[in-house]
């Protein structure tokens, strides 16, 4: 939707709505807070406690955690 | 909460503009650990082991979600957090300089939905104002705005998701199945299709539930629905209430080989049912 990330993404077709949540990854912790810290933002954190696979270290939408 | 909060259009977008996000691994097991993320949230937490908190970039913790809160919970909880702490809600000088629509937006985008709506309704946005009426179980003004769209597919799929509010499950299914048919190319074919889902699986056609959900993990993967179809399809085996299908929830502990066998078996209604429903 609107100012967001939407794509159109073509599958067959139909079109997904592909708006996300700009999630920084596990490995930018450092990165986040030094964003957080610079544009005044508030830090929040997802605590994953079952374990996160490849795919979903890379990719927030993909995977498993 | 990939199903619920974190594919909720609402959420989405207010994390965006407002909060810096990060996810990580503090288990121990598997991919992405992070040792600095655990020395700065050990112990300020309430749940220890999993939750979605709240910090500053000093480490001060603010607060956290309900682990399984609901879409609605942690947007009211996310727009809390920015009332309790106007520091941190302050527009971007791209925001201020923003005009006409994207001012509207911008409103929208930071959970002020009444005032984006009045702005949406001034400058003639009427698929912009439905929304948010929508959100508002306002329907009076949804169908008012509705009326002065043209986008059939954005009519239809507004209408859909009222009947799918209002219960009105045979209704909802016959008007979200020809819309689909009609416009196969909507964005919002997912949006559709999860709806369509929970209309048939409260109409008590759960077969058809599950294949208008998986059709949507099949073929829309990259949708911000996939998720929550994906665990609406597994929902018979579930622990976890799913606040979509009115809590229902299964009994007993699974572990991640139950979702994917059940995930599994809801393809094979969908690989069965698609002929079906490709003949019309």
């Amino acid at each position: 939707m609107r100012t967001l990330l939407t794509v159109a993404v073509l599958a067959g077709a139909a079109s997904a709505d592909a708006c996300s949540i700009r999630w920084h990854f596990p490995h930018e912790f450092e990165e986040a807070r030094e964003r957080a810290r610079t544009e005044d933002r508030i830090l929040l954190i997802k605590g994953v406690s079952f374990g996160i696979d490849e795919e979903g270290a890379t990719c927030a939408t993909k995977g498993k955690w | 909460m990939r199903a619920g909060a974190f594919s909720d259009e609402r959420v989405i977008a207010l994390l965006n503009r407002r909060f810096v996000p990060y996810y990580f691994n503090r288990s121990g097991m598997g991919e992405g650990g992070n040792a600095a993320a655990s020395r700065f949230t050990t112990g300020k937490t309430k749940n220890p082991y999993a939750y979605f908190a709240a910090f500053t970039s000093e480490g001060k913790y603010l607060g956290e979600s309900a682990l399984y809160a609901t879409k609605d919970e942690v947007l009211a909880w996310l727009i809390q957090l920015l009332r309790d702490h106007p520091e941190f809600d302050k527009p971007t000088s791209e925001e201020g300089r923003a005009e006409g629509i994207q001012a509207a937006r911008v409103l929208e985008e930071t959970g002020r939905f009444e005032e984006a709506r009045e702005r949406y309704a001034a400058i003639g946005a009427p698929l912009d104002e439905a929304r948010l009426a929508r959100y508002a179980q306002d329907w009076e003004s949804h169908g008012k705005a509705l009326a002065r769209i043209g986008a059939a597919d954005q009519v239809a799929a507004e209408r859909g998701l009222r009947l799918v509010a209002e219960r009105k499950w045979e209704e909802a299914r016959a008007l979200l199945e020809k819309a689909l048919r009609a416009h196969p190319e909507s964005t919002r074919a997912a949006e559709m299709r999860f709806a369509l889902g929970v209309a048939c699986w409260f109409d008590g056609d759960r077969d058809w539930a599950k294949f208008h959900w998986m059709w949507v993990v099949e073929n829309l993967p990259g949708d911000r629905l996939s998720m929550r179809c994906r665990v609406a399809a597994a929902a018979e085996i579930m622990p976890y209430e799913n606040p979509e299908l009115d809590n229902h929830a299964a009994r007993g502990n699974i572990g991640t080989e139950h979702i994917v066998r059940e995930v599994s078996k809801s393809r094979a209604i969908y690989l069965r049912l698609l002929p079906a429903w490709e003949k019309g």
